[in-house]
This record gives structure tokens, C-alpha cells and sequence, in this order.
């Protein structure tokens, strides 16, 4: 009896989850999508027909060929190669900046929400100080003070994305915290901790998981504004919105070379969107079916 | 000695409006294995009762002002949050409302059950499932939904996951508020019984909050009637039902259609319950007591025992005793 009871258990913890992503279609497809991507990039050194930083005036600004998927930019360096390579860096970027403005963010806000009163108004104040100064030029001022460099950037756009998941933590648990099953766990004789860690945290996700796939694409833009001037990826290095600004001002003659790592922006964005809200409906489930 | 017992508990709430007097004065005691039914209006302080015997009374803006809650002679008043968690689940247990509410809707009812057994007792994980298995399987449903969510769950059902999880560790007092108000009458019996049932097997105590008077006949062994914040006569079942002594308590009665009788129309009791926050001068039923006399505004009544084990708080006891006795 207890034996079947615990396999039909373990069933319904990880399976059974996996088992609703599987079933939304578009979710799957923006997986397999955001999978080919990372293996694409994370293959780089093998994929990328010429090195990231490999000039060749012959060929400069060349339209797509045969020789060039993706044709070459002003310094005749390959495109397709360069955005390989760069999605190395902005995939990594986009994904650690998140999960510092989750981490640092996230327990401010489930700190803030909890305990409420005095608490509450400290943190929820210095998260407005955060908020007064426009996200991008928080990470301008971070990345001046630290300099340049991958770490840095990552950093900078981190930090510049914690208030938005404070806020989001905070309307999430100031929701749930309230409900009658949390008094039901005190009453059991739950611990603060046991509290926040198991029963306000998982249900509060839902929202979170949904700003965090889009966070993702946002902190890869983010970080593409602070190597357009200057601050975050240094040259030669490639990086999806470095190359978006390197080809901007040949846009009118030259489409090609921000067409490319501009599609290569979107389809990511959109494998996390699609990603984010099958995990929504998998994750969650009040919305089953 | 009693398993509890209130002394002159008094749970008032702070708020910015003024101060809510939800429970003023409160006197009331448990003995093992007894069932006692709370009774009274909605905003009588019932809830709060239970919650101040918990110690989970929100503070702020609640605080108990004075009074002592001897459980086995301990008082729990003055015991700090951590020991208190260890006799919340294990020594007292509630039941909630809601039973809609009161699971966590992302977690499993095993997982739910397992975790009290595992707060309070050393038990593997693995243990502490088998465990919640038998107790899923003595409240009536079977093992093999150990690992379903509350959202699989009929109403009924997952009270019944409710007071699974408050028997999980043997408590010796049960506080059941109000635990059949949100089902429906035909489960509302099932699960009263199965609860009775249950009590008696583990030999819990139980004290039952509700403002259904029938629920009380059913199940109780002694009834106290609550009104704002106090109580205005207590005693056995049958002190109660058949000799009733406060004005009050008469009226609850005379607001229940009767099988028996043929009543064209109710007597329901006038005016509403008084703002908690402005109380009356001396007795506080006094605006809706239709035996009121002068004195009654003036002074606040004393408690007297007018039969062994039966106090009212009301010195016209013998003018509501009279009448009730004519019918």
C-alpha cells in the first residue's frame, strides 16, 4: 500500500509536470528552439567556418553568399562566425544577470513582503532609490565604476534588474502570505522559514517565471546598450547587440549585417517567451486542465 | 485538572479606528476527552478565541491584554513563538473554515500530511509517508491518492485532508472552527461523525466553534454561548437545551424554526451585535435584551452558577427560566 502510495508520489512531482510542458505545443517548440541555439553557440569553435576577430579586406561588406551566410561587415569579418561566437556571450550574460537580479531581488522582495512593517518600508524604500534611476542608466553608472568586461556587465545589468523582481516577489507573496493555508502551517507548528521556503515560495513562482523568461531577453539587450557605447563587451569580442550597433550606421546600404544578429535577438527572445509561459502552465496547478 | 482552561482571557485588537474588544473576560474549561461547543454570532470573537488559545493571534495589531491559558496547567500566554511551535500540531491542533483554502493548492496532501508528522516527530522521510498513508486512510480515503493535489479534491474530501493533517500527531485538544460551515449539509453529517468518531478513538478533546446549534446537540458534551466577546452562560448539553437561563440563549433558540411547533413567524432577536470597538455600559446584550431592566445598562452582571456546573451571566435569570420552561 505505502509503497505504491510513495512511486505515485514521485510520479506526480517531476513526470507529471513534464508531462503538461510536453503537451503545450508551442512551449516544446520554443524548448527545441532555445536548445538548438545553445548547442549552435555552445559549438561555436567547431561550427564558425572563420575565427570571431578574422579580418579579410577583400571581402568587406559582402552580401550573404555561399562563403558567407551571413555576409561580412566592414572589416570584412564573417558575420555568421561573429554571431556564433557572440551568442556565447549573450546567452551567458542574459541567463547569470537574471538570476543575480533574481537571486538579490527575489529574497529582498520575499523578505519585504513577509515580515511587512518596518521591515517592509527600509527595503521597499531602497528598492524605490533603485527605481528612481532609469534601469539603463543604473547599469551605465555600475559599469563606469567597475569597468568594462564580461563579469562587470553581467553584474551591472544584475543589479539593474532587481527592483523589477522585488516587486514582482512582493505583490506575489503579499497574495499568498495571507491565505488561510499559511495560518494552517503555522498552526501545525511551521517555522518562519519553513514557511517562506515551502509553502510562499512555490506558490508565488508562477508570476516570476514568466518576467524572468522575458528578464532574460531584456538583460541581453540591456547588455547590447552598454557595449554600444562603449561600456560593456569590448572589441574584437563579439556580442549579439555590439554587432547590432557596429552595422548600424551601414544600415541603408548594408541591411545585412544588422539583419542577422537582430533575427538571431528575436528568435532567442522568443524561445524564452514561448519557454516561460508553458512553464507558467505546467508549473501551476490551479491552471489544469 | 482540567486539559484547559481560560481565566479571564481578554484579546483586544489595536487598530488606527480604535480599540476592538473582540474577547473581554473570557472564562471556559476543556476537560479530557470533553467535547465543548462554542457558540455564537458571527463577530462574537470565537476565532479569535481560538487563535489567542493557539497563541497566533496577529500581532500586531492584536494583543492579549490579560488572562491566563492553562494547557496542563502551563500558561501558553507566556510561552515564546518557538515554544509554541512546538505544541502547535502536537499537543493543539485546528481545524480551519475553509478547507478550500487551508492546503497549500502546489503541494500533494501526502507531502502535506508527511510534514507536520515530520516537525514533531523523528521520522524518516519515508516513514513520515507510510504514516500519512494510514492517516489518509482513517479519515476515510484511500492511500493511492496520497500523491494528489488538493485541486483533485472534492470539498468534503479535503476537510477531511484537513483533519487528517490535525490528527496526524495524536493532539490532545482539537480546535475545530466553525469545520462544516463551507460543505454541504449532506457531508456536513458525514464528516461530523467521522470527527466524533476519530475523537473518541484517540481520546482528543475537542472544542467546537460553530453558530449552528443543531451541530452543537449532535456532537457536544458541554455548550458555552458567546456574545461579544464574553460568555453569557455555559453548561452541559442538556443545562443549555433544556433549562436555557440567558435571555440571549433564549432568543438563538426562538430563531430556529421548530418541527414540532407550528410557528407562523420567528422570533428573531432584535437589533444587530454591538460594535466591538464601543461596547455598551454594563451589560452588553442589554440594547437587544427584551427583559432588560434599568439596573442592566448601568452595571455589568456577575456570573452565577444557578445549577451545579451551569453559569449565566445574567442576575433575571429566573424570568427567562420561567418562560422557557412554559413551552
Amino acid at each position: 500500500m505505502s509503497e505504491q502510495a510513495l512511486s505515485s508520489k514521485k510520479k506526480s512531482m517531476g513526470a507529471e509536470k513534464f508531462h503538461a510542458f510536453m503537451k503545450n505545443k508551442l512551449a516544446v517548440a520554443g524548448a527545441m528552439l532555445l536548445i538548438a541555439m545553445i548547442l549552435l553557440v555552445a559549438l561555436s569553435p567547431v561550427l564558425a567556418p572563420y575565427g570571431y576577430d578574422e579580418q579579410n579586406y577583400e571581402v568587406a561588406r559582402q552580401t550573404p553568399s555561399f562563403h558567407h551566410l551571413a555576409g561580412t561587415d566592414e572589416l570584412g569579418r564573417d558575420i555568421f562566425s561573429r554571431i556564433l561566437y557572440g551568442g556565447r556571450v549573450s546567452l551567458t550574460i542574459g541567463i547569470i544577470s537574471v538570476g543575480i537580479g533574481l537571486l538579490c531581488g527575489g529574497s529582498l522582495g520575499i523578505l519585504a513582503a513577509y515580515y511587512g512593517g518596518i521591515t517592509e518600508t527600509v527595503l521597499m524604500r531602497i528598492i524605490d532609490i533603485l527605481m528612481a534611476i532609469p534601469s539603463i542608466i543604473l547599469a551605465i553608472s555600475i559599469c563606469a565604476a567597475l569597468g568594462s568586461g564580461i563579469v562587470n556587465t553581467m553584474i551591472a545589468v544584475g543589479i539593474s534588474s532587481i527592483p523589477t523582481y522585488a516587486r514582482v516577489f512582493r505583490s506575489a507573496v503579499i497574495s499568498e502570505k495571507s491565505k488561510e493555508y499559511i495560518e494552517a502551517s503555522r498552526a501545525v507548528g511551521a517555522g518562519n522559514m519553513r514557511i517562506i521556503l515551502r509553502h510562499i515560495l512555490p506558490n508565488s513562482l508562477a508570476p516570476v517565471i514568466v518576467q524572468a523568461s522575458l528578464g532574460v531577453a531584456q538583460a541581453i539587450t540591456t547588455a547590447a546598450s552598454l557595449s554600444f557605447i562603449g561600456l560593456g563587451i569590448q572589441p574584437p569580442n563579439p556580442e549579439w547587440g555590439a554587432l547590432l550597433s557596429g552595422g548600424r550606421q551601414y544600415i541603408r546600404d548594408y541591411p545585412h549585417m544588422v539583419v542577422y544578429p537582430g533575427i538571431a535577438i528575436m528568435l532567442t527572445v522568443l524561445a524564452l517567451n514561448l519557454i516561460g509561459d508553458g512553464l507558467r502552465d505546467a508549473l501551476d496547478p490551479r491552471l489544469k486542465r | 485538572m482540567n486539559l484547559l482552561e481560560l481565566k479571564d482571557l481578554t484579546i483586544h485588537y489595536f487598530t488606527d479606528e480604535g480599540v476592538v474588544k473582540a474577547v473581554n473576560g473570557l472564562t471556559l474549561s476543556v476537560g479530557a476527552g470533553e467535547t465543548v461547543g462554542l457558540v455564537g454570532e458571527t463577530g462574537a470573537g470565537k476565532t479569535t478565541t481560538a487563535l489567542g488559545i493557539m497563541n497566533l493571534v496577529p500581532d500586531p495589531p492584536g494583543k492579549i491584554v490579560s488572562g491566563e491559558i492553562l494547557y496542563q496547567g502551563e500558561d501558553l500566554a507566556k510561552k515564546n513563538q518557538m515554544e509554541m511551535r512546538d505544541i502547535r500540531g502536537r499537543q493543539i491542533s485546528m481545524i480551519f473554515q475553509d478547507p478550500m483554502t487551508a492546503l497549500n493548492p502546489v503541494l500533494t496532501v501526502g507531502d502535506q500530511i508527511a510534514e507536520v508528522i515530520r516537525l514533531h516527530e523523528e521520522l524518516s522521510r519515508a516513514d513520515a509517508y507510510i504514516k500519512a498513508a494510514k492517516m489518509l486512510e482513517m479519515v476515510g480515503i484511500p492511500s493511492e491518492r496520497l500523491g494528489e493535489y488538493p485541486h483533485q479534491f472534492s470539498g468534503g474530501m479535503k476537510q477531511r485532508v484537513v483533519i487528517a493533517i490535525a490528527l496526524a500527531c495524536s493532539p490532545k485538544l482539537l480546535i475545530a472552527d466553525e469545520p462544516t460551515t463551507a460543505l454541504d449539509v449532506t457531508i456536513q453529517a458525514q464528516v461530523l461523525k467521522m470527527m466524533n468518531d476519530l475523537k473518541q478513538n484517540l481520546g482528543t478533546s475537542m472544542i467546537l466553534i460553530t453558530h449552528d446549534l443543531g451541530v452543537v446537540a449532535e456532537t457536544c458534551d458541554k455548550v458555552a454561548i458567546m456574545y461579544a466577546g464574553e460568555i453569557v452562560e455555559s453548561g452541559s448539553l442538556e443545562d443549555i437545551f433544556l433549562h436555557t437561563a440567558h435571555p440571549y440563549t433564549k432568543g438563538l433558540f426562538e430563531s430556529i424554526p421548530s418541527l414540532k411547533k407550528d410557528t407562523k413567524r420567528l422570533k428573531p432577536i432584535k437589533g444587530l451585535m454591538p460594535d466591538p470597538r464601543s461596547l455598551p455600559e454594563g451589560c452588553s446584550f442589554s440594547p437587544r435584551c427584551p427583559y432588560v431592566k434599568e439596573k442592566c445598562a448601568l452595571e455589568d452582571p456577575q456570573v452565577t452558577e444557578i445549577a451545579e456546573g451551569h453559569f449565566v451571566k445574567c442576575p433575571y435569570w429566573r424570568d427567562v427560566h420561567l418562560n422557557r420552561e412554559e413551552l
